[in-house]
């Protein structure tokens, strides 16, 4: 078997990852928005609730999230209880990337928009959000970086991913210092990718901000 | 999960709590001296030996613990070194970590005051001599909080033991699971591993508050 033919089928199974975190992007996105806004404002009852649960997320190994989550629950497909387990465990560390954005505005600017008339919910979409945005996008990339590498756990829930795969092909090459050597390769090349995105906007938000100092 | 299940159960849920324990406290310690080392040799600011390290930290960091760890357990047997897989464990977990304590640590070497190097070298010390009293010292020191972050990060990482046959924590709630198919013993071992965490955190707290650099 030629290292292509190998990179191929491992290249397969690495599509799981490709398919997987973009939905977590997006559904920790959005859940880590609502839970974050809800952290920032303390609700009552539900903000400790959520302190539990984000402790609790900073504890647990997603490993046993995903054994949890595949022993107790019947999910329609293995792929639906992988994405729901990186769903919960990552969604907590996004609110608090999100809730630690909303502290770094300054507490003028909330008071500011209510001297206004404005809402709550227009204060946190029209101030809020706008800025934030691009500086929690650094944040969110190392954050993402720890969700790639937390799809090669999936192959515990059943999911064929790139691990499965090289396992596989371990029992026909009899090679595993090649085949993980490959594995790693291609996870490196998509970390650095993400880590090259934070980095570039890292330093586009510090120069932001720089010239808003000037500008002042 | 009733009385006797537990209770036929309990020697192998204590010696997994004493494996991920005890391997958590030995790689922070190994991973925690590896990463000064990577860090401080890097900062030597040698021409062959920073991009060798460079490179390193940045492979480690930016590939996944369990590609490693399988590298070690699998693949170094092929190249003649024969480890047990507690070793492997404790070699993948340290290859990994230290590579995140070395970019911890060599951020916090460049915000070393740069007035603190040059009274250093104004008093005749030899670049090692300012490397290994003035820098590296204060800067370990300001690294602390998140060394400690890290630290229980490592905790984690031990769960990926149970993947290489080593009874660990997770190990042990599993084989509780395909014995008597009841999930309660995941959640024991989940709800352990919050309280692990607790602890190393209020440990980390109280190392932080003891070292913390006063300026």
């Amino acid at each position: 078997m030629t290292i292509r033919e190998m990179l191929q089928y491992l290249s397969t199974g690495i599509g799981i990852t490709f398919q997987l975190v973009p939905l977590c992007v997006v559904s920790t996105l959005v859940l880590g928005a609502v839970l974050g806004t809800l952290q920032f404002r303390r609700v009552p009852v539900l903000s400790q609730i959520i302190d539990v649960y984000i402790v609790a997320m900073r504890g647990v190994p997603p490993l046993v999230v995903m054994m949890l989550l595949y022993y107790s629950v019947n999910l329609s497909s293995s792929f639906v209880t992988a994405f729901t387990a990186l769903t919960i465990y990552h969604t907590a560390y996004v609110t608090e990337i999100v809730r630690g954005g909303f502290e770094a505005v300054p507490r003028g600017q909330m008071m500011a928009g209510e001297s206004l008339g404005l809402t709550y919910p227009q204060i946190i979409f029209r101030i809020y959000i706008p800025q934030i945005m691009l500086q929690i996008v650094p944040s969110l990339c190392g954050q993402y970086i720890l969700t790639v590498k937390d799809t090669t756990l999936v192959s515990i829930v059943g999911v064929q991913d790139i691990m499965w795969r090289a396992r596989q092909l371990i029992a026909v090459t009899f090679d595993p210092i090649l085949i993980y050597f490959l594995a790693g390769l291609i996870f490196y090349i998509l970390c650095s990718l993400l880590e090259l995105i934070a980095h570039r906007v890292e330093r586009r938000v510090t120069r932001n901000v720089k010239t808003r100092l000037q500008g002042v | 999960m009733n009385t006797t299940q537990f209770i036929n159960w309990l020697p192998e849920l204590l010696q997994g709590l004493g494996l991920t324990v005890g391997a958590s406290l030995v790689c922070i310690a190994t991973s925690v001296l590896w990463g000064c080392l990577i860090a401080s040799l890097a900062s030597l600011r040698n021409p062959v030996l920073t991009p060798i390290l460079r490179s390193y930290t940045s492979i480690f960091r930016n590939s996944p613990l369990l590609v490693q760890l399988f590298f070690c357990f699998y693949g170094l047997p092929f190249l003649g070194v024969n480890l047990s897989a507690l070793a492997c464990g404790i070699l993948a977990v340290t290859l990994n970590e230290g590579a995140f304590i070395a970019e911890i640590v060599r951020g916090a070497i460049r915000n070393v005051p740069k007035g603190e190097i040059e009274a250093a070298y104004s008093l005749g010390l030899t670049r090692p001599q300012v490397v290994a009293r003035v820098i590296f010292p204060l800067a370990v020191r300001a690294s602390v909080p998140m060394i400690t972050g890290q630290a229980s990060i490592v905790i984690k990482d031990t769960s990926l033991f149970s993947m290489i046959m080593i009874l660990d924590l997770t190990r042990a709630g599993d084989r509780f699971y395909s014995r008597y198919f009841s999930v309660s013993s995941i959640w024991i071992v989940a709800v352990i591993y919050i309280a692990l965490f607790l602890i190393f955190n209020t440990a980390g707290r109280l190392i932080e508050r003891r070292v913390k650099v006063r300026r």
